[in-house]
């Protein structure tokens, strides 16, 4: 039973746990070590909201340096920020050779969780059932970044969050979806195949953008001076699927020097010249991707955004 | 109640003598058995079918492990049963266990739901009812929870009433009492339970 070696690295919003914790809890649950030779490591501790770029480039850093050391990678982190931490940890990693699967609990309110060891004990309670199905999903040939929160592993950058609560908050394509787990973990034929190169670490990103999310009423010449200073422009469009004519103009002539891209669920219902518009990834993935291919350079085009790097790409 | 029968991929594949037993032995004390065996990979499907939300170990009372039949899977489905508090029945018939195991058997939390025990075709009857037992104590099976219609004449009804009238019971709590008793002095049921 013991015969992969897998690492559980946390990077939870649970701030109460620390280093010293984190490691009596996984070599405290007999449950984890029947599985695999587990070990703990301990990468951060924060809020959702106060997770930056560079604590991507972290955790990518610390998989990427101790990847020849374990079968596979299970990362604890809370499911609302999962998505954007998983989709970036997946551009940094290039010829990904094992899984990394980002895993914890949904619905445990932070207002609950105080520093006493038994509150401790019962977020882990609450995570266990999922961290077991992680680790045992880290033993498998899964050669992706995927998100597993229920009883199914989809791949990070084909993953969103779903507005307005529910019971499972994350929306995956079903091109996404790589397993379903009952009492053990089937494969779909969506995971990608392992690839033959040398796993890299490309994570150099530039968060030096400017995001809009449009909306009605907007005094759109507020950016105008901002975005002076920016290396790129990034427009989710929601549901409106067209751009206001003020912000259209400041477009083309952004969009003459620097990368503009536009973010949208169908087609635009007109052109915008010197843009690069997005519909077939999912938001987080196209403005996460927009700023690692903005890392490497200043100039991106639409074939660079539109090249299918890592399965983020919808089929 | 609901088990789930472990099997590897090996074993399922071909028919096997022992995990049949256990089967037909659990069926006959009125247990669902779900497994991979004998089942079609779509069939299989179907049976644990769950929403994005839902645990299919939620879902089962118990689970029986054959030594023989154990894969990569075993440690990761014991695993599972502990975390979701169900009963595990770790089955062999040459004495030796995976010394995986040890670690759950010295844990007082895990060994609490773990039984290991060694069995041969006279002894799998009473191990399994033992353990059934087990399960209805543990997940508090004890508690009706199987509806069950039945229509009365309207003198049972005036006497359970008359019967009920002034007491913490319930019509439905005093039938349930009742059976209780018959059950627990009728020695042929006993007798047929420890086939």
């Amino acid at each position: 039973m013991l015969d992969k070696k897998i690492a559980i690295l946390y990077c939870g919003s649970n701030t109460s746990i620390n280093a010293g914790q984190f490691n009596a809890l996984v070599k405290k649950t007999p449950e984890l070590n029947i599985m695999a030779d587990v070990d703990p490591i301990f990468v951060w501790s924060k809020p959702i909201l106060d997770i930056t770029a560079a604590d991507w480039q972290v955790l990518a850093s610390k998989i990427y340096s101790i990847r020849d050391n374990y079968d596979g990678f299970v990362v604890i982190h809370s499911s609302l920020g999962a998505i954007n931490t998983a989709t970036a940890v997946s551009f940094f990693i290039e010829n990904l050779k094992q899984p990394i699967l980002f895993t914890g609990s949904i619905g445990v309110s932070q207002a609950e969780i105080k520093s006493h060891w038994e509150n401790i004990k019962t977020y882990w309670q609450n995570i266990k059932a999922n961290l077991i199905n992680a680790v045992q999903s880290a033993k498998i040939n899964l050669p992706e970044v995927a998100l597993l929160y229920s009883n199914q592993i989809v791949r990070a950058n084909l993953t969103e969050l779903l507005a307005g609560a529910s019971a499972y908050p994350l929306y995956t394509a079903d091109s996404g979806v790589l397993a379903k787990i009952d009492f053990s973990i089937r494969l779909t034929k969506n995971v990608l195949s392992k690839p033959a190169g040398k796993t890299k670490l490309v994570d150099t990103f530039n968060t030096n953008i400017e995001i809009i999310n449009l909306e009605t009423a907007v005094d759109y010449s507020s950016i105008i001076t901002p975005l002076k200073n920016r290396d790129g422009l990034f427009i989710k469009t929601k549901n409106f699927y067209s751009v206001p004519k003020a912000l259209e103009n400041i477009i083309v002539e952004f969009g003459k020097t620097k990368p503009v891209a536009i973010h949208t669920d169908d087609n635009l219902e007109k052109d915008v010249p010197n843009s690069i518009v997005l519909k077939n990834m999912t938001e987080p993935a196209a403005l996460i991707k927009f700023m690692w291919l903005l890392g490497q350079t200043k100039k991106i085009n639409k074939a660079m955004m539109e090249k299918n790097y890592r399965g983020e790409i919808i089929r | 109640m609901k088990f789930y029968l472990a099997t590897n991929e090996t074993v399922a594949a071909k028919a096997n003598t022992d995990l049949t037993r256990i089967t037909e032995a659990l069926e006959r004390l009125g247990v669902m058995v779900i497994s991979p065996l004998n089942k079609s990979e779509s069939e299989y499907a179907e049976m644990v079918d769950t929403g994005p939300d839902e645990m299919v170990f939620e879902s089962i009372d118990a689970i029986i492990i054959e030594s023989e039949a154990t894969g990569a899977n075993t440690g990761y489905q014991i695993a599972l049963a502990l975390t979701h508090k169900k009963p595990i029945l770790y089955l062999h018939q040459n004495g030796t266990i995976d010394p995986a195991l040890k670690p759950l058997l010295k844990n007082k939390t895990t060994a609490k739901l773990l039984k290991v025990e060694k069995y041969n075709a006279q002894s799998l009857n009473s191990i399994l009812n033992e353990f059934i037992k087990f399960v209805e104590i543990q997940s508090g099976q004890e508690t009706p929870n199987i509806k069950f219609t039945l229509r009365i004449t309207s003198k049972i009804e005036k006497y359970l009433q008359w019967k009920t009238h002034n007491t913490k019971l319930s019509k439905a709590d005093y039938l349930r009492e009742l059976i209780d008793r018959e059950i627990d002095k009728d020695d042929k049921f006993k007798n047929y339970l420890d086939k």
